[in-house]
């Protein structure tokens, strides 16, 4: 039964060939898609690296053309907060989390060129954040004075450039003539926060007593179950310390969620016009479909005057369009493959691009029992008399 | 072999119902050559259908082989159309994108045999109507006779007891349909075949032992 079908196939393969192509697209269009799901999802669930919870930003707009004046007000600033009841710790931070905007370079090693975000934070800001130290320690006042500065990499960067071996105490080339040498190795820092792709990070120091020391943010840990309403309180005593700067005040948490929002809709607009897409696909495979069955309503009602039956037409109806959906689904896999192949998307692993393969090939599979379900059912409702005289 | 036993059926459309067979009753013996005859929209394709259970009467009674079939379901009837029934039409209704032997096997598919042994009764089908030399070839390069031999090879493929031929010489010049008058005259004959014959042919159905007359849905003889 199974070589008698393909022949038919193969004799059809002219009006075959259509639906193939329709398919194809089908499915290089949802893999794509479910690709860039597993993608994003993966990114999403990947360890940020620090916590988020009771932080508040302050973001303040310093005068970059006095950044010693700038650095004096903002050191009293962070000292008068620090004094308040419901502070548990206050930091400085260059770049805070889930903010689009980070210092970036090109580290050129004997392992290649990567490319790293950084950032600079107080002493103690690691720890206030819950972030994990792997190996050395965190940076503090012993790194003053050195004549090559100290810096901490995630554990990305450190196998990147030092691979299994250790990292601490070991020095490496910083934008041309520098060197930096790695005082620690911490988890991670993703400090764009869950959309953002794990990669490689860096860390340097933000002297609190050097007058020229540079940052445009205050973050505080506030004692759990501190309202927002201390808002209020913490604005009149930031205008009192700088009476003419203008001062921002967010949670972490709200500066997550609107990263999230955002994040999310970046990712949903393609995925619904890729999902309205795939329904136009299947109202046309379906109108094919119909289209095909009913100009073989003659030859069903032959095969059931030949002793087939209703259940056993339909079958076969359904069966050539799943050889057909396999056929074209061969073709599509070794289109897509070739990405993959040639590593043009760093994050397209073989383990996505394999489920995604699996995903897409079982919904275009169900897909094409479902448009060829409904067709051969009408079909087959006809009786062998009726369908032999169909014109 | 076949009984009908007052059947009645009737089409409805939307504003007319039309009767199609009014109370028939037909007894054809096993081995019997009938034809049935009568004017068009007499009820001869719909008393042929309801023999070859390919259309369900709205009342009476339908016996093959002293069993009543009348109201067995899809599933019990599939078996008996495929092997005890082989069906010649007016327009052969061959599949074109297959090729005469498959097209011949295609009772067959329905059964539990061998591909090789489908391939040896399908070539000894044609064989009996003289067309193995066509096997590798398809329908559209085949003369209208040569199709109708090629649908009489399918019918009799699965060696059923009865053959219903739905004016098989209808689209035949008269050598054609004499040609086919013959297989059929042979198969009654050595095969000991029953075949039901529709036809418009007066001198065809002469040929055959007993001929039926409908006349509006009704029996006339």
């Amino acid at each position: 039964m199974f070589a008698h079908i393909f022949k038919m196939m193969w004799q059809r393969k002219r009006a075959n060939s259509l639906i193939i192509i329709e398919i194809v697209i089908a499915f290089i269009v949802l893999l794509a898609v479910v690709a860039f799901i597993r993608v994003s999802y993966q990114t999403y669930s990947a360890p940020l690296g620090f916590e988020f919870d009771n932080t508040w930003s302050i973001e303040f707009e310093p005068d970059i053309k006095d950044r010693e004046k700038t650095g004096l007000t903002a050191r009293q600033t962070l000292q008068v907060i620090s004094q308040l009841p419901e502070i548990e710790d206050a930091h400085t931070m260059y770049f805070p989390p889930f903010i689009e905007a980070s210092s970036s370079t090109t580290i050129d090693t004997e392992n290649g060129e990567f490319f790293v975000l950084s950032t600079a934070v107080s002493d103690g800001a690691q720890q206030a954040m819950g972030m994990k130290l792997l190996a050395g320690r965190w940076l503090n006042e012993s790194d003053n004075g050195q004549t090559i500065r100290s810096v901490l990499i995630n554990k990305l960067l450190k196998d990147n450039i030092f691979g299994d071996g250790n990292a601490v105490n070991q020095l490496f080339d910083y934008e041309g003539d520098e060197k930096l040498r790695v005082v620690g190795v911490f988890e991670d820092f993703r400090q764009m926060g869950e959309f953002s792709s794990v990669g490689n990070y860096m860390m340097f120091r933000t002297d609190l007593d050097n007058p020229k020391s540079y940052y445009r943010s205050i973050h505080i840990w506030v004692k759990p179950g501190t309202p927002r309403a201390f808002e209020e309180k913490l604005q009149k005593l930031l205008h009192q310390s700088a009476p003419n700067w203008q001062f921002e005040v967010t949670t972490w948490q709200q500066l997550r969620d609107e990263h999230i929002r955002s994040g999310m809709v970046v990712r949903i607009i393609p995925i619904v016009i890729s999902l309205f897409l795939m329904l136009m696909v299947a109202f046309g495979l379906l109108g094919v479909l119909w289209q095909n069955v009913t100009r073989r309503t003659q030859e069903l009602g032959l095969r059931r005057a030949m002793g087939a039956t209703a259940a056993m037409v339909q079958m076969q109806i359904v069966f050539e369009l799943l050889v057909i959906s396999l056929m074209a689904i061969t073709i599509g896999f070794l289109i897509a493959i070739q990405l993959p192949i040639s590593g043009v998307i760093e994050q397209l692993t073989w383990s996505i691009f394999f489920q995604s393969v699996a995903i897409s090939t079982v919904i275009i599979m169900l897909l094409s029992v479902a448009c060829a379900y409904y067709p051969s059912l009408i079909a087959t409702r006809y009786l062998p008399a009726d369908a032999l005289h169909y014109e | 072999m076949i009984r009908i036993e007052r059947v009645k059926k009737s089409y409805r459309t939307d504003t007319i119902q039309t009767t199609a067979l009014n109370d028939v009753s037909v007894h054809i013996k096993s081995g019997e050559f009938v034809s049935i005859m009568g004017p068009s929209g007499c009820g001869k394709s719909t008393l042929m259908n309801m023999i070859g259970l390919l259309d369900k009467p709205c009342e009476g009674k339908i016996y093959i082989d002293a069993q009543r079939i009348e109201s067995y379901n899809d599933k019990s009837i599939a078996p008996i159309r495929n092997e005890k029934i082989g069906f010649i039409f007016q327009s052969f209704h061959l599949i074109n994108d297959l090729s005469v032997l498959d097209n011949v096997e295609l009772p067959l598919l329905y059964r539990k045999i061998s591909a090789k042994e489908r391939r040896r009764l399908a070539l000894e089908a044609l064989d009996k109507v003289s067309l193995n030399a066509r096997a590798k070839h398809f329908p559209n390069q085949l003369s209208g006779g040569q199709q109708q031999r090629v649908a009489i090879a399918r019918a009799i493929v699965g060696n059923p007891k009865i053959l219903l031929a739905d004016e098989p010489t209808g689209n035949l010049d008269s050598a054609m349909g004499n040609e086919i008058m013959t297989i059929l005259d042979d198969l009654n004959k050595k095969e000991k075949t029953t075949i039901v014959m529709v036809t418009h042919d007066d001198e065809k159905a002469q040929l055959t032992e007993r001929i039926i007359r409908l006349f509006d849905g009704q029996l006339v003889n």
